[in-house]
């Protein structure tokens, strides 16, 4: 695009500069077609990089020549310097929108990576957390289970379970980590979610419904859809007993993505700990202006949704 | 006897803090809470010798319920941070104790609340 609009303002000047007339209503039309996409052109090149805007603004600036300085009898000199005057005005305006539009780009880019940023550190205390509070436990019953008249098949089990928790903790904070540190292109096409939910189906024991189809979103929409669908199938893992349905659907919604994941599975009792991992989610959709809600389904089960605007 | 209260969020700690000071012929714990609020109540109702209280519930942490029971509170915590001595000590704990530092420690510790020290 900025080639495209390097070579219209090069051509746009020199056109400008070797017209020899005349100056009829078919070049002042095709003039301000001309004048028309240029400016839209700086607009959007401006926003990219500013170093073109000199450029267009000298091509649309002058363009208005093409008719003053062929006009039979001959344009007033300051009607002509009006005209190009009105002219370089409407381009600077252009430059305007351009830079301002860049500067929410980057307002946007800081806010995405402030929240990575958070997430991770929330990440690194919820982690140093949940592993205290379960070492404590394995600490705290192997203390016990020392003690005369202990049973130690019951002490065994309690850190069995307390070490199992525990290193689902640190797989799902390495998760969230590497979600966290990626580039939103890491994970680019719709193809790698539907791979996600058909490798989920193949180790699990519900059948697994997949309804993906949509036109291919923005690569950071997509990578926000993947998120969601990973971290909803570990939550359904973990969390839904006796799921035997589970179902992904993503789908568009005007200009919204959405993500739904749905099981009818029971929800064991929730604990203080249960929803880091949907909380960290809730954060980041939150923070590309998207929605997310969780809660339980009808008649049964649970339901994560996930609105994610284009 | 000393009557215990034991108020902690993880099942696993509460069961273990019980088996260890049911080990001792002089300890029982009468009653468990799974946060603050639920701390509080019982306390009122069973009126133990002490309460072992951790000080990150749910609801109301030991720190508050400290300094709203009048009876001996140990409080009782996971991380080993200087600060939560000294917020304990101010709140009203008459004792700080780490979950890890084991039955000996913890039993010597509720023996020492209860004994008014």
């Amino acid at each position: 695009m900025t080639v495209v609009a390097a070579v219209a303002f090069a051509v746009s000047i020199v056109v400008t500069a070797v017209y020899p007339g005349p100056s009829d209503n078919a070049t002042a039309y095709w003039m301000v077609a001309e004048t028309a996409v240029l400016l839209f052109l700086l607009a959007h090149v401006t926003r990219r990089r500013a170093v073109l805007a000199p450029l267009g603004v000298l091509a649309i600036g002058v363009s208005p020549l093409r008719i003053g300085l062929h006009l039979d009898p001959p344009a007033p000199a300051i009607e002509v310097v009006a005209v190009c005057a009105v002219w370089t005005l409407l381009a600077v305006a252009a430059v305007g929108v351009g830079t301002y539009l860049r500067s929410l780009d980057r307002a946007r880019a800081l806010a995405v990576d402030s929240a990575r940023r958070e997430q991770r550190l929330h990440l690194a205390r919820d982690l140093h957390d949940w592993l205290a509070h379960e070492m404590t436990g394995i600490v705290l019953a192997a203390q016990a289970g020392q003690l005369a008249g202990a049973d130690p098949s019951r002490t065994f089990r309690e850190i069995e379970e307390a070490g199992t928790r525990g290193l689902e903790a640190m797989d799902r904070a390495l998760r969230l980590l590497r979600a966290a540190g990626e580039r939103p292109t890491a994970v680019s096409t719709l193809a790698e979610v539907r791979a996600v939910v058909h490798r989920f189906a193949m180790s699990a024991e519900a059948s697994v419904a997949c309804d993906i189809d949509l036109p291919e979103p923005r690569p950071e929409n997509t990578a926000t859809v993947h998120r969601v669908v990973v971290e909803s199938l570990t939550n359904v893992r973990r969390h839904a007993r006796g799921a035997t349905e589970v179902r992904v659907a993503v789908t568009s919604a005007g200009a919204d993505v959405v993500v739904e994941v749905t099981d009818n599975g029971r929800r064991a009792p929730s604990t203080r700990r249960g929803g880091t991992g949907l909380a960290g989610l809730t954060e980041w959709v939150t923070a590309l202006d998207g929605t997310l809600t969780a809660g339980p389904a009808r008649p049964s089960g649970w339901r994560v949704r996930a609105v994610v605007p284009a | 006897m000393i009557r215990v209260l034991v108020a902690d969020d993880q099942e696993m700690v509460r069961r273990n803090l019980r088996r260890i000071l049911e080990s001792e012929p002089d300890l029982r714990v009468v009653g468990e809470a799974a946060d603050g609020v639920a701390a509080v109540e019982q306390a009122r109702l069973l009126r133990p010798d002490v309460v072992l209280a951790d000080i990150r519930m749910p609801r109301k942490d030991g720190l508050a319920v400290a300094r709203e029971l009048d009876l001996p509170v140990v409080v009782i915590t996971t991380f080993d941070l200087d600060e939560y001595v000294y917020a304990a000590l101010r709140n009203g704990a008459c004792g700080f104790l780490l979950k890890r530092s084991g039955p000996a420690l913890l039993v010597e510790g509720v023996r020492a609340a209860a004994a008014g020290e």
